[in-house]
C-alpha cells in the first residue's frame, strides 16, 4: 500500500525492473534530473527512486514548513517518509553534496532500511571551525552566496520555468525537460543553503556503521580531498574512491568514472555477501 | 563574414570558454582589460580563478549544472574576480556547443555595476515587503487566536453563567426555603414553653432554652448568607462616592450599633471614586466593625484606625500570567491598633470560615472582598504589619462599566 501523499509531495519517481532499490538523494541547487546521466546504467538490475526534496524541483511548495526544512533532519525525514511510503528496505542510498550528511542521518534514524550509502562529494561542516578543521568556507562567504543566489532569483522566469530543449547538437539532453530544475521559491532556496552550509554533523560520523562509498572528486572546492578523508577516517565502515573527474559534480560532469566506482564497489560488496564476507 | 579575432577582442562586452573540465580556452582582450589579467594569466587556467568565493559555489551547485541539464544559461548574475581582487559584478549568458568531439562552454557577460546598485535597492525593497508581508502573516496568526480564545472565553462565560443560576438558586433554598421551618421550629419552641408554664423539669427547661437560641443563631446565620448573596446579585447604581465622608459615616455607624465611644479614626488623603455608596459604607462598615470586635482584651486603650488613600500603577491583568498592563489605581491603606490576624487565618479571612475558638461563621471580610471585587478591584492583608492589622485594597480609577450588571 503505497501512501501516494508522499509520492506527490517528494514528485517520487520509480524506475527499472529490479528488486533491490536505489534511492537516488539530489544536492543543494539541484532536483532529481540531475541523475539522469546515471540512472540508466543502473535500470535493469536495480529499482529506481528518485525524488525531489520538499521546495526543490517539482516537489509541493506548498509542503514546505520553515520549522522542519530548518535542520538537516527536517530533510532527512523526507527520505524517511518516502522510504515508508514505499515501504523501503535493504536501500543502497545514492546522495550528492548536502544529501551524504541527510542519507547518513535517515539511516541513523531507521537503520533497519538501508543496507548502504554511496556517498557524492560529502561534507559534514563546509565552515572552517578555526581550531583545526578546515571545511573550506568563512561564514562571510555564505552571506555573500547567499546574495549571489537572491540577485539570480531577480526576474528569472527563465531559469526557474519549466523549459523545453530541442538541440540537436545535444544528444545527450533529452528532449523535453518538462520539470523546473531548480527550487522555485527564492526564500526556500536560501534557507535550504543555510541549512546547508551551516549545519555541522561531525559528530554523527562516528555514530554510524553502515557501509559506505565515498567518491571524492579529484579538485572539488566544495568538499576538497580533505575533507573527503576526513569523512573516510570517522565513518568506520567506509570506503573512499578518488576520481580524476574534477568538480562537485562527477556524477554530471564525468558520469562514466562515476558509474565505474559505483558497479565496481556494488559488485565487489555483492560478491562478499555471497561469500559471507565482511569487509 | 565570420568574426574575426580581433573583432572579438575589441567586443563592447565580456567573451570567453571554458572546456567541460572548467579550463578556460579563449577570452576576449575587453574581459581581460576589465579585470586587469594578460591573456597568460587566465588561459588554461580554471575557471574557479576568475570566480572569488561565493560565486565558485553558485557555479558548482546552480551554473554548471544547469549548463549541463539546459545546455544553455540565460541572464546569470556572477562576480568575477579582478587581479586586483576586486569583484566585477557581471550578467552572464552561457551556451554550450560541441566542437571537435568535446564540449565547449561560451559565455558572454556585460558589467553591471549601475544595475547592481538599482537591484541593491530592490532587493532591500523587496526584504522589506517581505518582512512586511510576515508581519501580516503573524497578524492573521494572532487574529486567529484572538477568535479561538473567544470561542473558548465564550464557552467558559456560558458555564460560568449556569454555575451561577445553579449557585443562586441553591441559595434561594438556603435563605428562604430554610427560614420557613426554622420559623416553625423557634414558634413551636415558644408556645411548648408557655403551655409548660413552668411545671417542665429543670433540665427539660433548659434544652428548650438551648433550642430557641440555636434556632435564632441560624436565622441571624441565613439572614447574613442572603445579605452577602444579595451583594452578589442586585444591581448597584454608579455614583462619584467621596471616601473620606463616607468612612466617617461608618464609624458612627458602627458606634451606635455596638455602642463604643472610644474610636479614633484618622483619614488622609481619601478620594472620590465611581461606585456603589451603599456597598463601599457597607465596606469601611465591616472593617471598622471587625476592628472594634476583636480589640484587644482586656482593653488597654482607645481602637485607633488610620485609612490612607494613594494614587499608583499596578497590573491590571489578574489571573493571566505573563500578561501585563500597568494602569491607574486608588490604593486604600486601612491599618488598626488590634491585636492583628492568626497567622493561620490570612489566607481564609477573605472566605467565610469558621472563627477558630467559636464555631461561628465569619462573614465579615468575605463580603468586604465581595464589594471590592464588585468594583474590579482587589484586597489583601499586609503581612509585615504586625502588630495590628493592615488591609490594601486597590480600585482601578477608570471604569466605565456599570458594576454587576447582570
Amino acid at each position: 500500500m503505497i501512501d501516494s501523499a508522499v509520492v506527490a509531495r517528494n514528485h517520487v519517481t520509480i524506475l527499472g525492473s529490479g528488486t533491490q532499490t536505489m534511492l537516488f538523494a539530489h544536492g543543494f541547487g539541484c532536483s532529481q534530473q540531475m541523475w539522469r546521466f546515471i540512472t540508466p546504467a543502473f535500470e535493469d538490475t536495480y529499482r529506481l527512486v528518485l525524488f525531489d526534496y520538499v521546495g526543490s524541483g517539482a516537489s509541493q511548495l506548498g509542503a514546505y514548513n520553515p520549522e522542519r526544512y530548518a535542520n538537516l533532519n527536517g530533510y532527512a525525514q523526507d527520505v524517511l517518509d518516502i522510504c515508508s511510503a514505499l515501504e523501503l528496505t535493504d536501500v543502497i542510498f545514492v546522495g550528492h553534496s548536502v544529501s551524504c550528511m541527510i542519507g547518513l542521518l535517515a539511516s541513523l534514524k531507521a537503520p533497519e532500511r538501508f543496507s548502504r550509502l554511496i556517498m557524492i562529494g560529502p561534507s559534514p561542516c563546509y565552515i572552517n571551525d578555526g581550531v583545526d578543521y578546515v571545511g573550506g568556507f568563512n561564514r562571510t562567504d555564505i552571506e555573500e552566496l547567499l546574495e549571489t543566489m537572491e540577485k539570480n532569483y531577480i526576474g528569472w522566469a527563465n531559469f526557474l520555468a519549466p523549459v523545453v530543449i530541442n538541440d540537436p547538437t545535444q544528444p545527450e539532453m533529452t528532449q523535453e525537460l518538462n520539470e523546473s530544475f531548480c527550487s522555485t521559491d527564492p526564500l526556500i532556496a536560501r534557507q535550504f543553503a543555510q541549512v546547508t552550509f551551516l549545519s555541522d554533523n561531525r559528530s554523527d560520523l562516528a555514530k554510524s556503521s553502515i557501509p559506505v562509498l565515498i567518491l571524492q572528486a579529484s579538485q572539488d572546492l566544495i568538499a576538497p580531498v580533505e575533507v573527503g578523508t576526513y569523512v573516510h577516517q570517522r565513518l568506520r565502515n567506509s570506503e573512499l574512491a578518488v576520481l580524476d573527474a574534477i568538480g562537485h559534480c562527477p556524477h554530471m560532469s564525468a558520469p562514466q568514472e562515476t558509474l565505474q566506482a559505483m558497479t565496481a564497489y556494488l559488485q565487489r560488496a555483492s560478491n562478499a555477501n555471497t561469500h559471507g564476507a565482511v569487509y | 563574414m565570420g568574426l574575426s579575432t580581433e573583432q572579438l577582442n575589441q567586443l563592447p562586452g565580456g567573451y570567453f570558454c571554458f572546456s567541460d573540465e572548467g579550463t578556460i580556452v579563449q577570452i576576449n582582450q575587453s574581459l581581460l582589460e576589465q579585470l586587469g589579467y594578460e591573456a597568460s594569466d587566465v588561459l588554461g587556467q580554471s575557471i574557479e580563478r576568475l570566480l572569488p568565493i561565493a560565486s565558485r559555489i553558485f557555479y558548482q551547485t546552480h551554473f554548471y549544472p544547469l549548463l549541463k541539464l539546459q545546455g544553455k544559461a540565460e541572464e546569470i548574475f556572477l562576480s568575477l574576480r579582478m587581479k586586483t581582487g576586486e569583484a566585477l559584478p557581471v550578467l552572464l549568458n552561457a551556451a554550450t556547443i560541441r566542437q571537435d568531439d568535446r564540449l565547449l562552454h561560451q559565455c558572454v557577460c556585460l558589467t553591471v555595476r549601475q544595475r547592481q546598485k538599482y537591484e541593491d535597492q530592490i532587493l532591500e525593497a523587496k526584504r522589506m515587503a517581505e518582512q512586511a508581508l510576515r508581519e501580516n502573516i503573524a497578524l492573521i496568526n494572532a487574529k486567529q487566536d484572538l477568535e479561538h480564545h473567544q470561542l473558548l472565553l465564550d464557552q467558559q462565560l456560558a458555564e460560568l453563567q449556569q454555575k451561577n443560576q445553579e449557585f443562586w438558586q441553591f441559595g434561594r433554598l438556603i435563605t428562604h426555603d430554610l427560614q420557613e421551618p426554622l420559623r416553625k421550629i423557634t414558634l413551636l419552641a415558644d408556645a411548648l414553653q408557655q403551655e409548660a408554664n413552668g411545671s417542665l423539669a429543670v433540665d427539660s427547661g433548659r434544652l428548650l432554652d438551648r433550642i430557641v437560641e440555636a434556632s435564632q443563631r441560624m436565622r441571624e446565620l441565613i439572614r447574613r448568607m442572603r445579605d452577602y448573596m444579595l451583594l452578589e446579585v442586585t444591581q448597584h447604581p454608579i455614583h462619584l462616592v467621596n471616601l473620606d465622608s463616607l468612612a466617617i459615616n461608618a464609624q458612627e455607624l458602627v458606634s451606635q450599633q455596638l455602642a463604643t465611644t472610644d474610636i479614633q479614626l484618622v483619614t488622609q488623603g481619601l478620594p472620590s471614586i465611581d461606585g456603589d455608596r451603599g456597598q463601599l459604607l457597607e465596606l469601611f462598615f465591616q472593617l471598622i466593625d471587625n476592628s472594634v470586635r476583636f480589640r484587644h482584651q482586656p482593653i488597654l486603650g482607645p481602637v485607633e484606625i488610620t485609612i490612607t488613600g494613594q494614587l499608583v500603577e499596578s497590573n491590571r491583568f489578574r489571573a493571566t500570567p505573563g500578561k501585563y498592563s500597568y494602569q491607574p489605581f486608588i490604593q486604600i491603606t486601612y491599618t488598626d491598633n488590634g491585636p492583628g490576624l492568626l497567622p493561620e487565618l490570612v489566607d481564609k479571612v477573605f472566605q467565610i470560615h469558621k472563627k477558630p475558638g467559636t464555631g461561628l461563621l465569619g462573614f465579615g471580610l468575605a463580603i468586604c472582598k465581595k464589594i471590592v471585587d464588585n468594583h474590579r478591584g482587589t484586597i489583601s492583608i499586609n503581612p509585615t504589619s504586625q502588630p495590628g492589622t493592615q488591609f490594601i485594597i486597590l480600585f482601578p480609577v477608570q471604569r466605565t462599566s456599570v458594576i454587576n450588571s447582570e
